[in-house]
């Protein structure tokens, strides 16, 4: 179901170049988003291309809004894949979201992933944007899930999210990338069950997965509220999400992403540490015998 | 008005209603407070990033005064693309008519010198070719990488970024004009080149791909660049790797009868 190795990645940041080079043993691939190097020329995309010929690279898209009314930006399929071509990612990856709406010809990019409404004719709708997506790209993506604030009405249970997952993996045939931090932030938002998120998805599907801190602030009402900001190390119950997930998956290619507040490399490398530790203990279980199962 | 349009509307707007379709499955809960987390996603990350995008800019109006700015420049002007990376093109012409930045006439033009900073790091890869062989100045042209920008400006641009990035003294005579010439060099520096007298017309001109020649006579304001400033700012961009060809350029004469 990918490419990437069965190892800990993590979101790379230019600030790190050097340790990371100097951590490859550790770490075993690297994910950047994929806009931030769609310009023409300059500093990052060297240093894109270097890292690519030490580590393999994820590329993870940010901007395609392939759960927008309207179809994927023929332009901005047209330079992914241009760089797709240039990088060779082991991976690429986007969002169940939408973050670019066209009115008037005129179109408007939020810089956010915003959620989408779980109905049929939605399903239809981003099902075909995800089909158009892997044509233009030349591959299966994997989607990843959103941390939510607010609901579509109706969802009331994890179900509403796990089976539209279902149903456009099915559909479309992407894959999955799995947010085990977005799995809890949105679970203890909207009021859903971990557990049933986690038996609700098609395990098969999952081709790689994201670890990440949030922010917790009140609400009027007194009641906590996560705010999924990359800005942490990544939160002990995220830690038990994750080994709850791999003991029925299988051992995933595990990421650690830290996009503010960006610590020195050795605080990075120690979230690494404890993703390869849960991640071997999985992969030393006899009933998966191989490195990876996805 | 489609449930995606009504949603994107009220992100931008601080009062607007929670959009139809949603709400938090907790009765208890506050639809209103937990839209207002995505409108506060949006806003802010737009601001941080033309905070990181323009820190000169910020340097010169100070905090307060720079998130005023960003806070109406992002309602009226959202991205259009994807490519955050070059969100804030319209900043400058923004900061130029924005009341309350009238007494800083300059801060447009330091908006600008970003932009170019910013244009000159994005710019497509080009090396020069090896053998650069200059034979017919009056026919022949300078191919220039792409990374060289102009910012024209009536303002002692050079002096006015070293005081805002590096934090010393003052532009001493804000009256004194000096347009820049912005460029990468090869290690991915971003370089400035205070023009002397006559270098921003020159510069266009090879830029618009005029003849040395012809380059070298643009004067249009009776200042003619000296011939010591332009073969020093010529062997300035050879030397950086910014003369990356020569060619021919097309006969001015035949240019107008093609014209007819």
């Amino acid at each position: 179901m990918t490419n990437l190795p069965c190892a800990v990645g993590v979101g790379f940041k230019p600030c790190h170049f050097a340790d990371l080079l100097a951590s490859k043993g550790q770490v075993g691939w690297a994910e950047v988003h994929a806009e931030n190097y769609l310009m023409d020329g300059g500093s990052m995309r060297a240093q894109l291309f270097e890292l690519r010929s030490h580590m393999p690279i994820s590329l993870h898209g940010v901007g395609l809004s392939l759960g927008g009314t309207s179809a994927p930006d023929a332009d901005h399929l047209a330079r992914l894949r241009r760089l797709i071509d240039e990088v060779k990612p082991a991976q690429f990856s986007e969002h169940l979201a939408w973050s670019m709406h066209t009115a008037n010809g005129q179109a408007t990019f939020a810089n956010d992933l915003l959620p989408v409404v779980y109905s049929q004719e939605v399903l239809a709708r981003v099902s075909a944007n995800i089909e158009t997506a892997q044509q233009a790209l030349g591959q299966r993506i994997l989607i990843e899930n959103p941390s939510l604030y607010l609901a579509a009405e109706g969802c009331d249970s994890a179900a509403a999210e796990t089976d539209f997952l279902s149903a456009l993996v099915a559909q479309s045939g992407c894959g999955l990338l799995l947010d085990v931090n977005n799995i809890f932030v949105t679970c203890h938002n909207l009021g859903w069950d971990c557990d049933d998120y986690l038996r609700g998805l098609p395990l098969a599907a999952i081709g790689e997965v994201h670890l990440a801190g949030h922010a917790s602030d009140v609400d009027a009402s007194g009641a906590e509220v996560l705010i999924d900001n990359h800005g942490g190390p990544v939160a002990p119950p995220v830690w038990a999400l994750h080994q709850n997930l791999l003991a029925v998956s299988g051992p995933l290619p595990s990421l650690i992403e830290w996009d503010t507040d960006v610590p020195e490399w050795t605080v990075l490398q120690a979230e690494c540490a404890k993703a390869e530790t849960i991640l071997n203990r999985f992969s030393a279980d006899k009933e998966h015998p191989k490195a990876c199962v996805a | 008005m489609t449930q995606q349009a009504a949603f994107l509307q009220a992100l931008f707007e601080p009062t607007a209603d929670v959009p139809r379709g949603f709400s938090h499955p907790q009765k208890e809960r506050d639809p209103a407070e937990r839209f207002s987390i995505y409108r506060n996603n949006v806003v802010v990350s737009l601001k941080q990033n033309l905070a990181d995008g323009f820190p000169l800019l910020l340097a010169l109006l100070g905090g307060e005064a720079f998130d005023a700015l960003a806070d109406a420049f992002v309602r009226a002007h959202p991205p259009r693309s994807p490519l955050m990376f070059a969100y804030g093109d319209a900043l400058p012409d923004f900061v130029s008519q924005f009341p309350p930045f009238a007494e800083l006439p300059y801060a447009a033009d330091v908006a600008r010198l970003e932009l170019a900073m910013r244009h000159a790091g994005h710019a497509r890869d080009a090396l020069a070719e090896a053998d650069l062989q200059l034979s017919d100045p009056d026919t022949q042209g300078l191919r220039l990488a792409p990374c060289v920008q102009l910012v024209v400006s009536d303002w002692p641009l050079h002096d006015l970024w070293t005081f805002l990035d590096d934090r010393t003294d003052a532009p001493q005579d804000m009256s004194l004009s000096r347009s820049l010439l912005v460029y990468r060099t090869q290690d991915f520096d971003i370089e400035l080149v205070s023009l002397p007298a006559g270098g921003e017309t020159f510069l266009a001109a090879l830029m618009a791909g005029k003849s040395l020649s012809t380059a070298g006579q643009a004067s249009p304001d009776g200042r003619p660049m000296k011939e010591t400033d332009m073969a020093s700012l010529l062997s300035r961009l050879v030397g950086a790797g910014l003369v990356t060809a020569i060619f021919q350029t097309k006969p001015e004469k035949l240019t107008l009868t093609e014209e007819k």
